[in-house]
């Protein structure tokens, strides 16, 4: 092994002078590979191409104990297998240039991941050292790692190490003397693969044997066949005559899931090293987050607290939002209407009745309901800068397998909290045309943030302190329907199929008050741009037709649309002005309290008042119903017609949407009638 | 060790990594990297949740729901198991 040698490989043209040596530098990108070549080499390096390639080669000089060394800096790889490149260059380096040494890179903050690369290096002949690098990084979060216990147990060197404050890097020049001068006794623990896997092995060892060219070691191409590596599959099939190269192949076909074998193989041993080197903190954050999840990521308690916390919400929303908005509606819209209303005085009545009643009814009202959404903002804010809005949504999804329910038509879920946009989007993810149409059919029922704050503004205007049982039971009734309709899916479309998904959860942390604030500030900011823009200009729009032709409301062209939609409504109890609000949240779903605010007159706790004036607690809830439920925003839409590609399956949605929306509202509405309410 | 995550993988069900290194009494990092090489091989598939090329004007949240709520962590889902 000594390279005493003048050795000019062709294909990889090292050079080497007699009586130095040549050792190769492994490891997976960012290991710090090259900071440890640079602090060996100094300045005596040289930067190349490896041939016929376009990726860097370094290699580089330096002395110790009189022995002159070669350092190659092999690319970063993460295994042996021909995936890349960068790891076949590595490997053909390693097996044909036989290097005196390798020095294999690891990062102790990371072993779980650096180490598979070792996993590989380790079967082949050339002596290994393990540079376990970014000591510090491991120390700073907390990783105890026991060298001794690791080089134990892998049976080679292990030189612990902070390559960039230098240290380690006499103890690694050190070791390697030893290796070269072959005083250390190394014994290699390699990983292993199950006894029946093993049979297979040999079988195909048996069979290539006499076959495989110099200088591959002849078990490391068996498993490298099993493995499936293409490089290897067509050397082999080159070197082997036909009538054995197709025994071969009956082999490999037989024993397709023996890769999974070897490569399990490999994370058995990797895990077999951590547990005996490898002291994990429990303490501090992860310790925190593991005992939170115990309930908050709980089936049952999981939700109970889920629960509690939308509640607390509502409580929240009602007790200091609404008095908010109350405050703002009489403080500062009414006067500013009133102060409008002077200085337009003089003005044309049309331009008078646009601005009071089409500018500051409609975004006026919306506007008056920011405090509702600032609370809602911070709320969720607060929530997802803590960490639990990711539990929130795995305890639900975990509530809807139990119900038997397919995961992947509820993937939505994961993505849908807040807006319904990237609930849509979720089901690409489903690869079956049919169940992603249907999925994209009820991912819109997730209640959004926008029918939320409707709600919000609503309920306490009919329901008093009752507001908080209502809103809540609205979310249910939507979940509700979200869960029947996939129910059905399942049955219908996935029957029975499982899927899985896997999620990873943030650690919970102290939230960032200026975090929050920024995300408030943000959101609010957006909020009040919509008010401007397509609030006020539909609110004009509405304003209008409110009063054309004749000028009189009661026979306005709106009037005779909310006529004519007029039976419709009757099923939910809405007459025609709550007909034609539910209509405008088309665009956006504050639009309904801004056509509210046109159709009569007012802005703020003033419309909150009349409203409750003018209807009975069953239209409200049936309004409040259909509101929830009623067909996705015009932005929802657009991405459903993008996502299924056809406009049929956009107004299928709209169509479903509609009916469930009008049938739900219908049955509270004659339920709540029957009952007194 | 990647063969029994595949088998827990292979039950259906929503899973956290945490949830994972329990049963498989390792670490979260260990099934992290475990898991990346199930996507490699075109078993699991990651999950990018962006919405970035969709017009949401008129959407109040305009620009914050790709945040929502996974805040960044990462998602998977089945694709082809063996």
């Amino acid at each position: 092994m000594t390279a005493c040698h003048e050795v000019v490989n062709p294909d990889l043209m090292v050079s080497i002078k007699d009586g130095s040596y040549l050792v190769a530098l492994a490891g997976q990108p960012n290991m710090g590979k090259s900071t440890i070549f640079n602090n060996l080499t100094g300045l005596n390096q040289h930067v190349g191409n490896w041939p016929g390639k376009t990726i860097d080669r370094c290699s580089g000089q330096f002395h110790f104990a009189g022995k002159e060394i070669t350092l190659i800096d092999l690319p970063g790889t993460y295994s042996l297998t021909a995936n890349s490149p960068e790891e076949i260059i590595a490997r053909e380096f390693i097996l044909r240039e036989r290097p005196d040494v390798v020095v294999a890179v690891v990062s102790a903050a990371n072993l779980e991941r650096s180490l598979y690369l070792v996993s590989e290096l380790i079967t082949l002949k050339a002596p290994l050292i393990v540079a376990l690098n970014m000591m510090d990084v491991a120390e700073q979060e907390g990783l105890r790692v026991d060298t001794d216990a690791l080089e134990r147990t892998l049976g080679v060197p292990v030189v612990p190490m902070t390559a960039t404050r230098s240290t380690g890097t006499s103890v690694l020049q050190k070791v390697l003397d030893q290796t070269l001068l072959r005083e250390l006794k190394p014994n290699p623990v390699v990983p292993d693969i199950r006894s029946d896997h093993r049979q297979i092995v040999d079988e195909l060892l048996s069979e290539i044997s006499g076959f495989i060219p110099i200088p591959y070691p002849s078990e490391w191409i068996a498993f490298k066949l099993l493995e499936g590596d293409h490089e290897i599959t067509r050397l082999m099939q080159a070197q082997l005559p036909t009538e054995r190269w197709e025994t071969v192949q009956t082999i490999l076909k037989a024993h397709e899931d023996a890769f999974l074998a070897i490569v399990s193989a490999r994370y058995e041993w990797i895990e077999q090293l951590i547990r005996v080197s490898v002291i994990h903190p429990r303490l501090g954050q992860i310790g925190i987050t593991d005992r939170l999840d115990r309930w908050a990521a709980h089936p049952f308690w999981g939700l109970a607290i889920l629960a509690s916390i939308l509640g607390l919400v509502f409580e929240l929303t009602f007790s200091i939002g609404v008095p908010v908005q109350s405050w703002l509606a009489h403080q500062l819209i009414a006067p500013l209407t009133s102060s409008l209303s002077s200085i337009l005085g003089g003005a044309p009545v049309w331009l008078d009745s646009q601005v009071i009643n089409g500018v500051m009814g409609g975004v006026g009202a919306v506007v008056s309901f920011l405090p509702i959404m600032v609370i809602f903002f911070a709320a969720f804010g607060l929530l997802e800068d803590m960490g639990y809005m990711a539990r929130a949504a795995y305890v639900m999804d975990n509530l809807m397998h139990m119900m038997g329910l397919h995961g992947k038509s509820f993937l939505p879920l994961f993505l849908g909290f807040g807006c319904n946009v990237p609930a849509v989007m979720g089901a690409r993810t489903i690869d079956s045309r049919p169940a992603r149409l249907l999925t994209i059919l009820v991912a819109p029922l997730i209640p959004c943030t926008a029918r939320m704050a409707v709600v919000a503004f609503l309920a306490p205007a009919f329901f008093g302190s009752q507001a908080i049982l209502v809103t809540w039971g609205l979310v249910i009734l939507s979940v509700g329907m979200l869960v029947a309709s996939g129910a059905l899916l399942n049955q219908v479309l996935f029957k029975g199929q499982r899927s899985a998904f896997i999620m990873e959860m943030p650690l919970y942390h102290i939230p960032n008050g200026r975090t929050i604030g920024l995300l408030v500030w943000q959101r609010s900011l957006s909020f009040l741009k919509k008010a401007g823009t397509t609030i006020l200009a539909i609110s004009i729009g509405v304003w209008a037709l409110s009063v054309l032709p004749g000028g009189s409301l009661q026979t306005s062209y709106l009037a005779q649309l909310g006529h004519f939609l007029e039976p419709v409504g009757r099923w939910m109890g809405l007459d025609w002005r709550l007909t034609v609000a539910l209509l405008t949240s088309f665009m956006a779903k504050e639009n309904a309290v801004a056509t509210l605010g046109v159709l009569f007159g007012a802005g703020g706790s003033s419309l909150a008042q009349q409203l409750a004036a003018t209807y009975s607690m069953a239209s409200a809830l049936s309004f409040l119903t259909v509101s929830i439920l009623f067909i996705p925003c015009a932005a929802t839409v657009a991405v459903v017609r993008q996502e299924t590609g056809s406009w049929r399956w956009t107004l299928l949605n709209i169509s479903f949407m509609l009916a469930l929306s009008v049938g739900a509202a219908s049955m509270v509405y004659a339920v709540a009638s029957r009952i007194g309410m | 060790m990647l063969e029994r995550l595949l088998a827990e993988i292979r039950l259906g069900g929503t899973w956290t990594t945490a949830a994972l290194a329990r049963r498989l009494n390792t670490s979260i990092e260990m099934v992290d990297v475990m898991l990346e090489r199930l996507v490699q091989f075109g078993f699991i598939q990651s999950i990018d949740p962006s919405c970035e090329d969709v017009n949401c004007t008129g959407c109040s949240l305009i620009g914050h729901c790709k945040k929502t709520p996974q805040n960044g962590k990462r998602l998977w889902t089945t694709s082809r198991l063996p």
